[in-house]
């Protein structure tokens, strides 16, 4: 009886075990992830989309607020997901390493006897002889391990077993042990791994310390002091768009000229969209762009108070950016509100129809007043708090136009279009153990699929009948040749004779 | 003519072609005298169509210059290319006449829904494209889509065949033949799509600098790994094998057509370069 309540601790420990390490359970426990994976997909998630995150919570809080401590927001690192695919590895686990040792043991040991009933077995044949059985045992046996098959002689209950395919147990066993490898490297490989991203105009150079990044996040077991001692300079970006009917504006090429600075040299390299740059184990990957306009402000004096490039975020496919200016000095600060388009269209609301630089504008807000950058609170650089702050005016200006602050506050002129890229700088050190187990597991897979693991049996019957039987314990064809081998070996040793 | 215009023709001719064989072997299948010679004329056609099919494939990729696997139409056409292709092999060792028509009419399906809806103009590529893992990775992804494709259309066979009562069933070939059928191409999908999603982790981590981020494509096609992984258990597991397996096979597919469908269409991931 099989009454759970009277089992000793570790006897229910047993049944457990038994039950955690069943292909029922594995195959519960796939089915549970590849459900619990959809929510993953379909609502945003927070380490890829924080910003859809806040909108859904915002939508509607109450469901929302539920979802987010559910951790429905972040599927993939939630409790449920991780406990139900640590059940599976350990699961796993559990089947494999008895199974690998169980293999081990078949592989050196005999081919099991024949079974009584052949009826039941994959195929069955038989075969009539009048040769004496030593002699059709013989010439099956030798016969079958010059093609390589393992092969038992019982003389005394009359039969021959032999099997072949050992391979394909150890293939599914590579390729489920090879699963277990990748997801350690993967889940180790986070711990040790960091990623950050950083804005860079051309003609300045910047270098992998955090206050360079506009955002940089670490594994638990690395920090800081593993950032690499890294300068990269952007010499040049060159990007070309689609100017043809089809498609018109989609990206065609983005190519970054850098040079690049470590401790021990200095080099010129190109960065392209599929050839990051891997330089002291960290990779540089190009992966968005966008303007920088050139402008130089000058006060009453005409002194100049500021002249650089200035970086403004793309807003749309065709790159209508926005920015700020912030030239704080106290009760007379001066604040600019920024657009740059590109391909300026001034038909509606101005817009940008083109990502290349055909028709540049860059417009500009001008405010005064108090920028409150000294306050302490941190602000976005991108944008101006006008709050406080009172209008000078607007004005749209063309390369080489100079504007004339109202109120003689000075002047601000646009030089000239200048670009940035943006790179993200990663390293992730669980890859290469992850890329080679990927490889193992495919290889094993091949192998335990296309192997076939096969056993055949010989006994002898009364009156000179040889019956033949065939266990396929794969699902590829071919067992019939393996039959037809035994029985043209069987045929062989009536022919001599 | 330019490529793209042959191209063009190519598929158009082909899908006629094929709408002949879906027709040839609708009738094979409700009941003709000669069900033989319906089925090598249905062969011939869709032999015919592949081939057409295949010039269609090609011709594009020449007009565009490069692998005509870019964007929605382009892999709806070479996706088709790869069904008919792997079915092919499979009716020339075996007679699966009796199934042609679950295999021709979606595929014929396809073929339609590329040239309406999903057709675009040749054109070149955004530059994260440009890869030569593009080319392995949705190769491959085509490649294990065909199996995959197939093993759908042998496993609803199979449940059909299994209500052995249905007059159907009875021109079907038998419930235990198309469970194997499915499997096999099935299990033959799972290795070539796991290949695929590694080949797409390798491309990841050279564009994005990243091999895995839990995009909505990458989710999917992890789903849809683990429904097939579940569905190879299913099959040998007690309790679970025969029609309950057979409908993890077709959830697998379902998960697979909504990676190409639902996640180019209603996501917004890295991903979206469908170009609808
Ligand atoms: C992440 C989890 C798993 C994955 C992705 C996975 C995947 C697979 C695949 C693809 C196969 C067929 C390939 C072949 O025959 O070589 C297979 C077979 C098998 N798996 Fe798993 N598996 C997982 C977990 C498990 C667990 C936990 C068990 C044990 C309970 C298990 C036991 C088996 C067995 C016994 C077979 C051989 C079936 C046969 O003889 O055809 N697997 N698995």
């Amino acid at each position: 009886m099989s009454d759970t309540f009277s089992l000793t601790p570790v006897e229910l420990a047993r049944f457990f075990w038994r039950q955690l390490t069943s292909m029922r359970t594995a195959l519960i426990l796939l089915l549970l992830l590849v459900i619990m994976s959809i929510p993953g997909s379909v609502l945003p998630q927070q380490n890829t989309d924080a910003f859809g995150v806040s909108q859904w919570i915002e939508n509607s809080p109450e469901l929302g607020s539920i979802l987010l401590a559910l951790g429905f927001f972040n599927v993939f690192s939630s409790f449920w997901f991780s406990g139900t695919y640590l059940l599976l590895l350990i699961s796993l686990v559990g089947c494999i390493v008895p199974r690998s040792f169980q293999h081990y043991r078949a592989t050196r040991s005999q081919p099991p006897a024949a079974p009584a009933n052949f009826e039941r077995l994959t195929m069955h044949d038989s075969i009539e002889s009048i040769a004496p059985y030593t002699e059709i045992f013989n010439d099956v046996a030798v016969g079958l391990k010059k093609k390589n098959w393992r092969v038992r002689t019982d003389l005394t209950n009359k039969y021959v077993a032999a099997e072949k395919g050992y391979l394909r147990e150890v293939g599914n066993l590579a390729f489920h042990l090879a699963v277990v490898g990748i997801i350690l490297s993967v889940g180790i490989g986070v711990l040790f791994s960091y990623r950050g991203q950083m804005l860079v105009r051309e003609g300045t150079a910047v270098a992998s310390t955090p206050t360079q990044f506009t955002s940089l996040t670490f594994g638990t077991a690395v920090s800081v002091a593993d950032l690499p001692a890294v300068t990269v300079k952007l010499n040049k970006f060159t990007a070309e768009f689609e100017r043809g009917e089809v498609q018109r504006g989609a990206a065609r090429v983005f190519i970054a000229d850098v040079t690049v600075q470590t401790l021990t040299e200095t080099k010129d390299v190109v960065i392209e969209v599929n050839k990051p740059l891997l330089v002291e184990g960290s990779k540089w990957f190009l992966v968005g762009h966008g303007y920088a306009p050139r402008v130089q402000v000058k006060n009453q004096l005409g002194e100049v108070i500021f002249s650089d490039s200035v970086i403004m975020l793309p807003r749309d496919g065709n790159f209508s950016s926005e920015g700020a200016i912030k030239l704080p000095n106290g009760e007379n600060g001066l604040g600019f509100i920024t657009a740059f388009l590109p391909t300026a269209d001034f038909t509606g609301q101005p817009i940008s129809i083109f990502p290349s630089p055909d028709n540049p504008v860059l417009l500009l807000s001008a405010w005064q007043g108090d920028l409150g950058l000294d306050s302490g609170v941190p602000q976005n650089v991108f944008s101006l708090d006008v709050s406080e702050l009172d209008r000078i005016g607007i004005v749209s200006l063309r390369p080489g136009d100079v504007w004339q602050l109202p109120k003689n506050l000075g002047s601000v002129e646009f030089i000239g279009v200048e670009r940035f890229v943006t790179f993200d700088v990663a390293s992730s050190p669980g890859a290469a153990p992850a890329l080679g187990f990927s490889i193992l597991a495919i290889i094993g897979l091949i192998v335990g699929l296309y192997v076939r693991s096969r056993r055949i049996w010989i006994k002898q019957l009364p009156d000179g009948i040889y019956q033949i039987g065939a266990l396929s314990r794969s699902d590829q064809p071919g067992l019939d040749n393996d039959v037809a081998l035994v029985k043209a070996l069987c045929s062989a040793a009536k022919e001599t004779n | 003519m330019d490529a793209a215009l042959i191209s063009n023709l190519s598929v158009l001719i082909s899908s006629i072609f094929l709408t002949l064989a879906t027709y040839v072997s609708f009738i094979r299948l409700i009941g003709s005298k000669n069900p033989n010679r319906f089925a090598k004329i249905s062969y011939s056609l869709t032999l015919v169509s592949t081939i057409v099919l295949a010039i269609g494939v090609i011709a594009r990729g020449v007009a565009a210059d490069r692998a005509p696997w870019g964007n929605m139409y382009e892999y709806a056409i070479a996706g088709t290319l790869a069904v008919l292709f792997v079915y092919l092999i499979i009716a020339r060792r075996q007679d699966i006449s009796g199934i042609a028509v679950f295999v021709l009419m979606p595929t014929l399906l396809s073929l339609g829904l590329a040239q309406t809806v999903l057709y675009i103009p040749v054109a070149d590529l955004v530059p994260a494209l440009k890869s030569g893992w593009l080319v392995i990775h949705v190769a491959s992804t085509i490649i294990a889509g065909g199996g995959f494709s197939l093993g759908f259309a042998f496993a609803v066979g199979q449940l059909i065949a299994a209500k052995s009562k249905s007059k159907l069933a009875e021109k079907l070939p038998t419930e235990s033949q198309l469970e194997l059928l499915s499997y096999r191409v099935s299990a033959w999908g799972f290795a070539v799509w796991t290949f695929a999603v590694l080949a797409g982790a390798i491309w990841a981590e050279e564009a994005w600098g990243r091999f895995w981020g839990w995009d909505p494509k990458e989710t999917w096609a992890l789903i849809t790994w683990i429904a097939y992984a579940a569905y190879l258990h299913a099959r040998v597991t007690v309790g679970w094998r025969g029609g309950k397996a057979a409908a993890i096979a077709i959830v697998g597919y379902l998960t697979y057509l909504f990676n190409f469908f639902g996640v180019n269409i209603l996501f917004d991931g890295l991903h979206s370069y469908g170009g609808l």
